[in-house]
């Protein structure tokens, strides 16, 4: 294993495939929220103009601070701000969140306060102050754990809960290709739900009364655990995998967690020989052709790595700027088996230079892709829609695929609207 | 009230300026954040990124970081870096964290070229100031360290100043070298499209400076003050305005003396929203070749030397909406974004001419090339489809 600066703290090369959903994308998930941000107006460009690759642009405005008012502090001004702006939309939200960036968290700003007066003065309107400070990458709650909290807290208790199971953390939901559709049908005819199926926010309630919460993400695994807490639901974290072995033992995990005595389990053997066959077939296709791995495209890239390591996939390089807790046995394993395979920061400073060019190679990430210049891509972005045997199934379909295509990368960063 | 933006993205800030001014050179460039703002950057304001190898990077700032002031950490970064890059310099670019934190981004600059022996520059930049106040500071810094004295000057030699894929489209900007090419003007620096550190060295070698956007005017005084080059103000669009401006450019350097474009005078029926010096180069576009009156919107605030009641400091969303709709003008020119601001019971023309600093790669369209003879083949394109009722005596 080549260790070029791995995992060193450096000056971060950024990528033109650098970057994912942003907070802003993230928080619009929340039904007939709107979005101010109070901050220097520097601070807002990317999630605007992200705002408006993806048609969310009218729901999102700027209260700008400069730096007599950040000098004074700027409580007062948000609640200005909000008046203000209150007074110029249309239709008056369900939720607000206030954002507020980086440097708030060094003058102090009372976000409590502020929150719950601008409730007192709104109370048909739902105030969350949030965050988008990058600045606290690394601590407990950085900006996508903490936008995931503000989002789920929007949800009250009910008094029953019903047969519904939520995925937490995914910004995509699971297919409906997805056996776990299946298998919840069948073991005591629950539903899975996702935040992203409801564009109302009454509607959008049921999430409160599921029974339980499948967590996909780390990112939602503290909104998860503040759901336990405050509405009584429990939760299970299983980042999604790739490796038939852990994907068995996941829906164990499952068929245990929604506690389904009394129905017969699922039974998988339709899906594991659907995910062999689809293996056994991109194997055929793509051979001993090199793979290079990168953690835009999933979320445990070493899991991956592993587990396309055992098919029998020839994977060489892993682009990971640092190994999360979910996948630190994965890294491990491959640190002791896989000697050959390259661990690379797409962040390091000196992948400016180019230097290691591999257009014959598959990428399964676009960072991966920029950096090696491969000519064939998977289109693949954090787990998106994907889980168990069907996840298998799917990213081997688009492995094969993409060997058949010299893909433009540049047309697929655009599309998919990256933000930093 | 005019700190609510409810329509119009946040346009390029200063350090964005900063960067974008140094993209061509071989420098370290490390913009001291924790990642937005080099996003915003790589993401919005470079139109350059993809594909090219300039070193760009986040520092990674983080709130403990910031909480102690540790400097050493950022220091230490760059040094590793530098020792593998081998830049011939380094630039280290405030974000508004350093602001509010008092990071001495000039003193851990000089603390940095103490140990490394390679010339390294800090930038107060804050992210409370737009693109312009970035190039400017970045193109005088520049010359205050790379630009050599000289007694040889090129009689024909001139610089540009203030050109920025932040405002101008690469046809644009080689529209407006080959102006000069083709009238035996030797272009001996390009402040900032295609600089080179020979060309920041040369600099002083010119017989005048063409300030062609108001990133440019900061740059140009010093110039004028340190080396005692003139300079012009304004920029060639439309046929005859470009004939004016080789004219005026062969004069100032005859007179060797500086001159900025006069006042319109008029009754505006149209507003160019943009940067002050282009708003003011499509006026006298407008006026000498239709014969067209308008007012210069400038949306990143007044312009240093150029007055009157033309010019319209329109530093705020709540302004450029109220000139917008405030009934004087039958047409707007600017970019598609500024579309949002028209209100439903406001009728007016609308030409799209997208800057990158504005609506960065979201308008979906290419900047026409206005320079010369290029506005008078998409101008008229426009009062022909689209105004020629309310503006007939047009073409």
């Amino acid at each position: 294993m080549c260790d070029c600066g791995i995992f060193s703290s450096s000056l971060q090369y950024v990528t033109p495939a650098h970057g994912g959903w942003g907070v802003v994308r993230v928080g619009m998930l929340a039904p007939e929220s709107y979005q101010l941000f109070v901050c220097p107006f520097a601070c807002g460009r990317h999630g605007a103009l992200g705002a408006i690759k993806h048609g969310l642009k009218d729901r999102i405005s700027y209260f700008y601070i400069d730096q007599s008012d950040i000098i004074s502090g700027y409580d007062d001004l948000i609640l200005e701000g909000v008046d203000e702006l209150l007074g110029q939309l249309d239709k008056r939200p369900r939720v607000l969140f206030v954002f507020v960036s980086c440097l708030d968290d060094l003058i102090g700003t009372d976000c409590d306060a502020v929150e719950q007066e601008l409730g007192r003065r709104n109370p048909d309107i739902q105030f969350r102050l949030a965050h988008m400070n990058p600045i606290t990458m690394g601590s407990d709650e950085p900006p996508q754990v903490g936008i995931q909290k503000r989002i789920y807290s929007l949800l009250a208790k009910q008094p029953r809960q019903d047969n519904g199971i939520n995925t937490i953390g995914n910004l995509v939901a699971v297919a409906d290709g997805c056996e776990l559709h299946k298998m919840l049908k069948l073991e005591g005819g629950q539903v899975l739900r996702h935040i992203s199926e409801y564009s109302g926010f009454d509607e959008w309630q049921d999430m409160a009364r599921s029974s339980g919460n499948i967590v996909l993400m780390p990112s939602g695994v503290r909104a998860a655990r503040d759901m336990q807490e405050r509405c009584g639901i429990p939760y299970i974290f299983l980042p999604v995998s790739y490796d038939l072995e852990v994907i068995a033992g996941q829906y164990l995990s499952i068929h245990e967690f929604i506690n389904s005595r009394v129905c017969a389990a699922y039974d998988f053997s339709s899906d594991i020989a659907g995910a062999q066959a689809a293996i056994e077939s991109a194997l055929k296709r793509i051979g001993d052709f090199p793979i290079f791995i990168d953690d835009s495209a999933v979320i445990c890239p070493f899991g991956l790595a592993k587990a396309l390591n055992k098919y029998g996939f020839c994977v060489r390089r892993v682009f990971v700027q640092e190994v999360i807790p979910a996948d630190r046995e994965a890294f491990e394993w491959v640190r002791a088996n896989m000697p050959d395979t390259e661990v690379i920061q797409p962040q390091h400073y000196d992948t400016v230079n180019f230097d290691r060019r591999f257009e014959k190679s598959l990428a399964i990430g676009f960072n991966a892709a920029y950096i090696s210049g491969s000519r064939h891509i998977v289109n693949a972005v954090a787990d998106e829609g994907m889980f168990g045997y069907y996840g298998v199934k799917e990213l081997m379909h688009m492995m094969e695929a993409a060997m058949d295509t010299a893909a433009d990368l540049c047309a697929l960063i655009e599309d998919y609207g990256m933000v930093v | 009230m005019n700190k609510l933006c409810v329509k119009l993205p946040p346009f390029s800030p200063d350090y964005s300026g900063v960067c974008s001014a140094i993209f061509d050179l071989n420098c370290i460039a490390v913009i001291h954040d924790a990642s937005g703002c080099t996003g915003n950057y790589t993401g919005y304001d470079e139109p350059r990124w993809y594909g090219s190898r300039s070193a760009v990077f986040c520092s990674g700032l983080r709130e403990i970081d910031a909480v102690l002031g540790d400097d050493e950490k950022l220091i230490q970064k760059v040094l590793q870096a530098a020792e593998s890059l081998k830049p011939d310099f380094i630039a280290i670019i405030g974000s508004p964290v350093p602001m509010v934190i008092g990071a001495d981004l000039r003193g851990i600059a000089a603390d940095i070229e103490l140990r490394t022996k390679i010339p390294c520059i800090g930038f107060d930049t804050t992210g409370t100031g737009y693109f312009p106040d970035g190039i400017a500071e970045a193109c005088i810094a520049l010359l205050e360290r790379f630009t050599l004295k000289t007694d040889e000057k090129k009689l024909s030699g001139v610089n540009l100043l203030g050109v920025t894929p932040l405002l101008f489209g690469s046809e644009t900007i080689s529209s407006l070298k080959n102006v000069l090419l083709q009238n035996d003007l030797e272009l001996v620096a390009s402040f900032c499209e295609g600089l080179t550190m020979q060309a920041i060295q040369n600099a002083a070698q010119a017989s005048l400076n063409l300030v062609v956007s108001q990133a440019g005017i900061q740059p140009a005084r010093y110039l004028e003050k340190k080396f005692g080059i003139p300079y012009l103000v304004g920029a060639p669009i439309g046929k005859k305005a470009q004939a004016d401006w080789v004219k005026s450019i062969f004069s100032c350097i005859e007179e060797q003396a500086t001159q900025y474009p006069g006042n319109c005078p008029g009754n505006a029926e149209i507003l160019i929203l943009g940067d002050g010096v282009l708003c003011k180069a499509w006026q006298m576009g407008l006026q000498s070749e239709f014969g067209v009156a308008s007012d210069c919107g400038c949306i990143f605030g007044a312009v240093p030397g150029l007055f009157g009641e033309d010019m319209l400091d329109l530093d705020s969303e709540y302004k450029i909406s109220e000139a917008i709709n405030s009934g004087k003008y039958t047409a707007v020119i600017g970019d598609p974004m500024f579309r949002a601001l028209i209100r439903p019971d406001t009728e007016l023309d609308f030409l799209d001419y997208p800057i990158y600093c504005v609506s960065s790669k979201m308008s979906n369209q290419k900047q026409e090339n206005c320079i010369g003879e290029g506005l008078n083949s998409y101008y008229p394109h426009f009062t022909k489809a689209e105004r020629a009722d309310s503006l007939g005596k047009l073409i």
